[in-house]
C-alpha cells in the first residue's frame, strides 16, 4: 500500500513539474527555447507523396545523433536540417525516380551507445549511406566497422586523426583542423598583428586536436605562445583561468571550446575587460553562442564553417526555407546534415545505383558540389586530406550580435 | 593576480557551499547522501527562469512562489525517493534512487525547456573592482544571500526550538517519537529546507553559468567541501565549501589540465590525514 | 546417512543439467539467435559484468558503496592497450597483467583508503573516479590524452584472431563465466566468510578474530581486479579506448546495474547488467523520452525490490517454500527440508 502510495508520488513529482512549466509557457518570447514537440515519430516519415508505379523499394539513408541525453539538442538540429533535405527531394521525385527513407538511430550519451547504434545502423537497418555528427572520438571507434561493412560514412566532426587513419569509406565534410589552422594562425598574423598570445582550449577530441595544430601553426609564423590553458567540458567558470591569461600581457586570445562555453567565455572575457584581440573557432560564431552571450559576443573574430548572416546564394536559400519551415535559425549541425545529404543525393545519381560501394566510388570524383555551407570537392591527390571534401571557410566578425564577413579562405 | 584569484574562490566556494549546506541538513537529518541534489540546484535556476521570464513576474514574486516550489518539491522528493526506502538495511539503495531521481530530473527539465542554455540577466550587470581584481557584481550578491541564509541555518539550528526538535529528531529518531516529536514532519521540513537552499543557489549563479542542466555537475564539489570541513558540521561545510573554491582557483596557476585532479586529491589526503574532516559533527555518523 | 547422500546425487544432477543448460544457452542458443546489432549490445553488457562482479563483492560482501571500478578499468584498460600496442604482448598476457596492475594498484590505495569508514570511503572513490579520468584525459604521452589509443590489437590465441563480433562474444562469455566460477567459489573460502562477517557486523567480527582492514583491503584489491581485467577485455573488443569510457556518469550507472539486479548473487548482478544495459536498446522508440524512463523505472525498482531482483525473486521463492513446507511437515519430518532452507539463503 505504501508502495503504491510512493508510486503515485513519483508521478506526482513528474507531473507537478510538467504542469509548474505549461502554466507559463505563453510568456515573453525566448529565441534560444528548443522546441521539443516534433521528433516523436520518424524513419517513417517522407515517404507518403510518392505513389508512382514506377519507383521501386526506397533508397534508404541512415543518420546517427544524438536525441536522447545531454546533447539531444544537436540531433534535434540535424534531424531538422534532414527533413528539410528529404522534403523537398521527395516532392520532386526522389533520387532516380525512388523515393528516399531516412532511419535515424539515437546514439545515447556514452561511447558503448553510440557503438550500439552504428553497429544497428550498419547491420540491420539495411542503408546505403550514413551521416552522423558525433564527436571525434566516437567517430574513431566507429571507423573499422565503417570499413569493414563497405558503407559510405559521411560524418560532420573535423579530426584530423580520423582522416590520417586512411579509411576509405570514411569522408569529412568539413574542413579539417589541419586545414583551418593554418588560416586562422594567418588571420591572427596578418589582421590581428598577435605576436604573443594565449590560448585556451577544452581538452576533448575536438579541442584537442585543433589546438595542436593551431600551436603548430603559429610557431611556423614566430608567434609565441605564452600560455596554453586547457579546462574540461565540464568547466563553467574561468575567472580563474582568464586572471592567468592578464597577468601574462598578452596581446591576443585563442580559444577553442563548444558552443556553451564559447558562450560562458565570451562572457566572462567582456566581464574581466580586456582590450586585446580575440579569435575564437568555429563555435563562436554559431547563433546559438552569440545569442547567449549577448552583446558580450561583440568584437570576436572567427574562423566559421557557418554563419547565418554570411552566405552564399545557397546558403541563403538554405536559411530562408529553414526558417520558414522551422521558425527559428539553422545550427551548424542542421547545415551539415542538410550538405550531407546533398552530398549523397549528388553521389548516389551519378553512381545511378543505391549499392554503398558505388556510392563510395562516386563520393570520390565529387566535384563543385554546391552545399549550403560551402561547395564541395574531392581531391583525391591530396596527401593529407583527400577525404575531406569542403573547400572553404569564413572568416567573421561579431558585430551587433550577427556576423559579419571579413575574408573568406579557401583551402 | 592572487587578489582576483581569491576572491573568484571565495565567491566560488560561497556557491558550492551553498550546495554543501543543503547535502548536510539531509546526512544529518536523516543520513542519506543526496546525489540529486545537483539537479534541484539546476532546478532552482530554471523554475527562477520560468517565473521572471515565462510568467513575467517581478523579482519580489518570483522569489516568494520560487520558494514556495523548492521547498513543495523537496517534501515531494523526500516522498517519492526517501520515504519509501527509509527502512531498506542498505544505505545504498537511497543512493541509486536518487541518482534515478536526478536522472528524471534532468530530462524533465530537457523535455520542457530544451537542452539549449537560457540566458538570466543579472540583478546588476557590470563589475566592481577591488584593489585591481575585477568581479562581477552578482558574486557580491551570492557572497551576501550566502552568509545570510548559512547564519539563518545556524540559527535555526543551534537557538530555535523548532531547530533543536529536528535536531533531536535526527539523533535519535526513537527517543524522539517517544517524546511526540512527529518524525515524519521534521524529515519533511529538513527536505523542504535543504531543497529551498540549493534552489536559491541555482537562482544565485544562473547569470553567471546560464541556465543549463550542466549545473548539475556542480554537485561533486559541494560534496567535496562537505567531506572536507568534516561529514555532517554545518560550519565545517560552509569553510571546506571554501577552501574547496580556493584550492580549484589556484590550482590553475599550477596545471590546467590536471585541475580537477588536484582539488580531488586535496581531498583524499585529507581524508587520510584528518579521516574526520575539520570540525566534528555533533551527531555521529549514520550512513 | 544415505537419505543425505542421495540428496547430494540429485543436488548434483540438477547442478549438471542446469550448468548444461546454461552452456547450450549462451554458446549454442544466443549467438544462433542473435543478430550482430543484438551480440554488440551484449558484448558490452558482458564485459561490464565482469566489472560489476567486483563492484558486487564489495558492495554484497563487505558492505562497502565503491564507485572506484570505473577507475580500475581505465587504469587495466590502458595498461593492457599500451602492453600489447607498444610492446606487442598477447591481449590474454596482457590482460592478465593489466589485472595485476589494477590489482596492485587497488592494494595500496586501499591500505590508506579503507582506514576512513563508510561514506568516507565512498567519498574518496568518488575523487578517485574523478582523479583517474582527469589523467586519462591529460597524460597525452601515453594515454593519448582526449583521443584515445586507435587500433588496439583485438583477442589473439595460437594465430587465430578474433576478428567479428561473434567471435569477441564467445571470448567474453568465457570469461564472464570463470570470473562469475571464480566469485562463487571466493565466497566459500576463509575469506569470503571473513568478508561477510565484516558485512555484517565490524566488532563482532574483529571479535572472533577476523582482521577487519586486512579482509577490506584485499576485497578491494580483488575487486579491482576484476575491473581491470574488464577494462582490458574492452578495449580488446572495441579496439580503441578513450577517456571517455571511464567518466563518473559511467560510474554511477554500473552501481545502478549492480543494485538493480541484486548484491548477493552472480547471477542477480547479470540480470541487472543484462537489464540496464538492454534497456536504452528497447526503449529506442521512446525518442526523447527514453532517459526519463530509465530514471522512473530505477526509482521503482528500488521502491519495489530494493534487494534487487535477484533478492525478491529469492524471497519470492523462499516464501513459496515456506508455504510448502508447512504441507510437507503434516506427512514427514524431513532434515533435508531444512537443508534447502539453509542453502537458498
Amino acid at each position: 500500500m505504501k508502495k503504491l502510495f510512493a508510486m503515485l508520488l513519483v508521478f506526482a513529482m513528474l507531473f507537478a513539474l510538467t504542469a509548474c512549466a505549461t502554466n507559463k509557457e505563453p510568456g515573453t518570447p525566448d529565441s534560444t527555447t528548443a522546441s521539443t514537440g516534433d521528433t516523436s515519430k520518424d524513419t517513417t516519415s517522407g515517404n507518403e507523396d510518392t505513389t508512382e508505379p514506377a519507383s521501386s523499394d526506397p533508397i534508404r539513408i541512415g543518420v546517427v545523433s544524438t536525441f536522447s541525453g545531454s546533447n539531444s539538442g544537436h540531433g534535434q538540429y540535424c534531424k531538422e536540417g534532414v527533413e528539410l533535405w528529404l522534403d523537398n527531394v521527395n516532392a520532386n521525385g526522389g533520387i532516380l525516380g525512388r523515393p528516399v527513407e531516412i532511419v535515424y538511430e539515437d546514439n545515447g550519451e556514452t561511447n558503448q551507445e553510440y557503438q550500439n547504434a552504428f553497429i544497428k545502423m550498419l547491420s540491420e537497418d539495411n542503408v546505403s549511406a550514413i551521416y552522423s555528427n558525433g564527436y571525434s572520438d566516437q567517430v574513431t571507434l566507429v571507423s573499422p566497422d565503417v570499413e569493414s561493412y563497405g558503407i559510405p560514412f559521411l560524418a560532420g566532426n573535423s579530426s584530423q586523426a580520423c582522416l590520417d587513419s586512411g579509411y576509405d569509406y570514411y569522408w569529412m565534410l568539413r574542413l579539417s583542423d589541419a586545414i583551418v589552422s593554418p588560416t586562422m594562425a594567418n588571420a591572427c598574423v596578418d589582421l590581428l598583428s598577435m605576436t604573443n598570445v594565449a590560448l585556451l582550449q577544452v581538452n576533448d577530441s575536438y579541442g584537442d586536436g585543433m589546438a595542436e595544430y593551431v600551436v603548430k601553426a603559429l610557431e611556423g609564423k614566430n608567434v609565441n605562445v605564452a600560455l596554453r590553458l586547457s579546462f574540461d567540458a565540464e568547466e563553467t567558470q574561468f575567472n580563474s583561468y582568464l586572471a592567468q591569461v592578464q597577468n601574462a600581457g598578452v596581446d591576443g586570445i585563442i580559444a577553442i571550446a563548444h558552443q556553451d562555453q564559447a558562450a560562458l567565455l565570451m562572457m566572462q572575457v567582456d566581464a574581466l575587460g580586456f582590450d586585446v584581440p580575440l579569435m575564437g573557432c568555429s563555435q563562436f560564431a554559431t547563433s546559438l553562442a552569440i545569442d547567449t552571450a549577448g552583446e558580450t559576443a561583440d568584437g570576436w573574430y572567427s574562423l566559421a564553417d557557418w554563419t547565418c548572416e554570411v552566405n552564399s546564394e545557397s546558403g541563403a536559400a538554405f536559411v530562408n526555407a529553414y526558417r520558414e519551415k522551422y521558425g527559428r535559425d539553422p545550427d551548424m549541425q542542421s547545415v551539415c546534415s542538410y550538405d550531407a545529404m546533398l552530398l549523397l543525393q549528388d553521389a548516389i545519381e551519378r553512381a545511378g545505383t543505391d549499392d554503398p560501394a558505388a556510392i563510395n566510388a562516386a563520393l570520390y570524383e565529387t566535384n563543385n558540389v554546391v552545399g549550403a555551407m560551402t561547395t564541395y570537392t574531392c581531391d583525391p591527390n591530396s596527401e593529407t586530406a583527400s577525404h575531406c571534401l569542403g573547400q572553404s571557410i569564413f572568416l567573421t566578425q561579431t558585430v551587433n550580435g550577427s556576423g559579419k564577413l571579413i575574408d573568406i579562405a579557401k583551402r | 593576480m592572487y587578489l582576483q584569484l581569491l576572491i573568484v574562490g571565495i565567491a566560488m566556494g560561497m556557491i558550492y557551499a551553498l550546495l554543501s549546506l543543503g547535502i548536510v541538513l539531509l546526512v544529518r537529518a536523516v543520513g542519506v547522501l543526496n546525489f540529486a541534489e545537483g539537479q534541484l540546484f539546476m532546478l532552482g535556476a530554471y523554475v527562477t527562469y520560468a517565473l521572471t521570464y515565462q510568467a513575467g513576474l517581478p523579482l519580489y514574486a518570483t522569489l516568494i512562489i520560487a520558494i514556495v516550489i523548492f521547498a513543495l518539491f523537496g517534501v515531494l522528493f523526500m516522498f517519492s525517493v526517501y520515504w519509501p526506502l527509509r527502512k531498506s538495511t542498505w544505505g545504498a539503495t537511497i543512493i541509486i534512487s536518487c541518482l534515478g531521481a536526478s536522472t528524471v530530473i534532468k530530462e524533465v527539465a530537457k523535455l520542457i525547456w530544451g537542452s539549449n542554455p537560457l540566458v538570466y540577466e543579472p540583478l546588476v550587470k557590470g563589475t566592481i573592482s577591488i584593489a585591481g581584481a575585477k568581479l562581477e557584481y552578482q558574486y557580491l550578491f551570492i557572497i551576501a544571500i550566502c552568509i545570510v541564509m548559512i547564519i539563518g541555518v545556524e540559527l535555526l539550528f543551534e537557538k530555535l526550538y523548532v531547530g533543536r526538535i529536528m535536531q533531536a529528531a535526527a539523533q535519535n529518531k526513537y527517543a524522539a517519537e517517544l517524546l511526540g516529536i512527529a518524525t515524519v514532519v521534521t524529515v519533511a521540513v529538513t527536505y523542504a529546507l535543504s531543497a529551498t537552499l540549493v534552489g536559491v543557489g541555482g537562482w544565485l549563479v544562473a547569470p553567471l553559468f546560464l541556465v543549463s542542466t550542466s549545473l548539475g555537475d556542480f554537485l561533486l564539489k559541494g560534496f567535496a567541501g562537505m567531506v572536507i570541513g568534516g561529514y555532517g558540521s554545518i560550519k565545517g561545510a560552509v569553510i571546506g565549501s571554501i577552501f574547496v573554491g580556493i584550492a580549484e582557483s589556484f590550482s590553475v596557476l599550477i596545471t590546467s589540465t590536471y585541475k580537477n585532479a588536484i582539488v580531488f586529491l586535496i581531498l583524499i589526503i585529507f581524508l587520510i590525514v584528518k579521516p574526520k574532516g575539520l570540525f566534528r559533527p555533533k551527531i555521529s555518523e549514520k550512513a | 546417512m544415505t537419505k543425505t547422500k542421495k540428496m547430494n546425487w540429485k543436488r548434483l544432477i540438477l547442478v549438471l543439467v542446469l550448468s548444461l543448460g546454461v552452456l547450450f544457452l549462451f554458446y549454442g542458443l544466443i549467438p544462433r539467435i542473435s543478430g550482430t546489432y543484438t551480440i554488440t549490445v551484449l558484448n558490452g553488457a558482458l564485459i561490464y559484468y565482469v566489472a560489476n562482479i567486483g563492484c558486487a563483492l564489495m558492495l554484497g560482501q563487505c558492505g562497502l558503496v565503491s564507485f572506484a571500478s570505473v577507475a580500475f578499468m581505465g587504469i587495466g584498460g590502458y595498461a593492457s592497450a599500451l602492453l600489447s600496442v607498444r610492446l606487442g604482448l598477447n591481449p590474454f598476457a596482457s590482460m592478465v597483467l593489466a589485472a595485476a596492475l589494477a590489482m596492485a594498484a587497488a592494494w595500496l590505495l586501499g591500505l590508506a583508503l579503507m582506514r576512513l569508514n563508510g561514506t568516507f570511503f565512498t567519498f574518496s572513490t568518488i575523487a578517485l573516479v574523478q582523479i583517474c579520468y582527469t589523467i586519462f584525459n591529460g597524460w597525452k604521452e601515453v594515454t593519448g590524452g582526449p583521443n584515445g589509443i586507435p587500433q588496439i590489437p583485438g583477442f589473439r590465441l595460437f594465430g587465430w584472431e578474433a576478428k567479428t563480433y561473434f567471435a569477441n562474444y564467445y571470448i567474453l562469455i568465457t570469461l564472464c563465466i570463470v570470473a562469475a566460477a571464480v566469485a562463487i567459489r571466493l565466497k566459500k573460502t576463509n575469506l569470503g566468510r571473513a568478508m561477510s562477517s565484516v558485512r555484517d557486523n565490524e566488532l563482532v567480527a574483529m571479535s572472533m578474530g577476523v582482521n577487519v582492514f586486512r579482509t577490506k583491503v584485499v576485497a578491494f584489491a580483488i575487486s579491482a581486479a576484476y575491473a581491470g581485467f574488464a577494462g582490458a577485455a574492452l578495449v580488446h573488443s572495441s579496439h580503441y579506448v578513450v577517456s571517455t569510457y571511464f567518466t563518473f556518469d559511467n560510474a554511477t550507472t554500473y552501481i545502478i546495474q549492480v543494485m538493480v539486479g541484486g548484491v548477493y548473487n552472480v547471477v542477480g548482478v547479470f540480470l541487472g547488467t543484462i537489464l540496464i544495459t538492454m534497456l536504452p536498446e528497447w526503449l529506442r522508440p521512446l525518442q526523447e523520452y527514453i532517459r526519463l524512463v530509465y530514471g522512473l523505472g530505477v526509482i521503482l525498482l528500488m521502491i519495489f525490490m530494493p534487494m534487487g531482483m535477484w533478492g525478491s525473486m529469492s524471497a519470492l521463492v523462499k516464501r513459496i517454500k515456506r508455504k510448502l513446507h508447512i504441507r510437507s511437515k503434516m506427512t514427514t519430518i524431513g532434515c533435508g527440508t531444512f537443508a534447502q532452507e539453509a542453502e537458498t539463503q
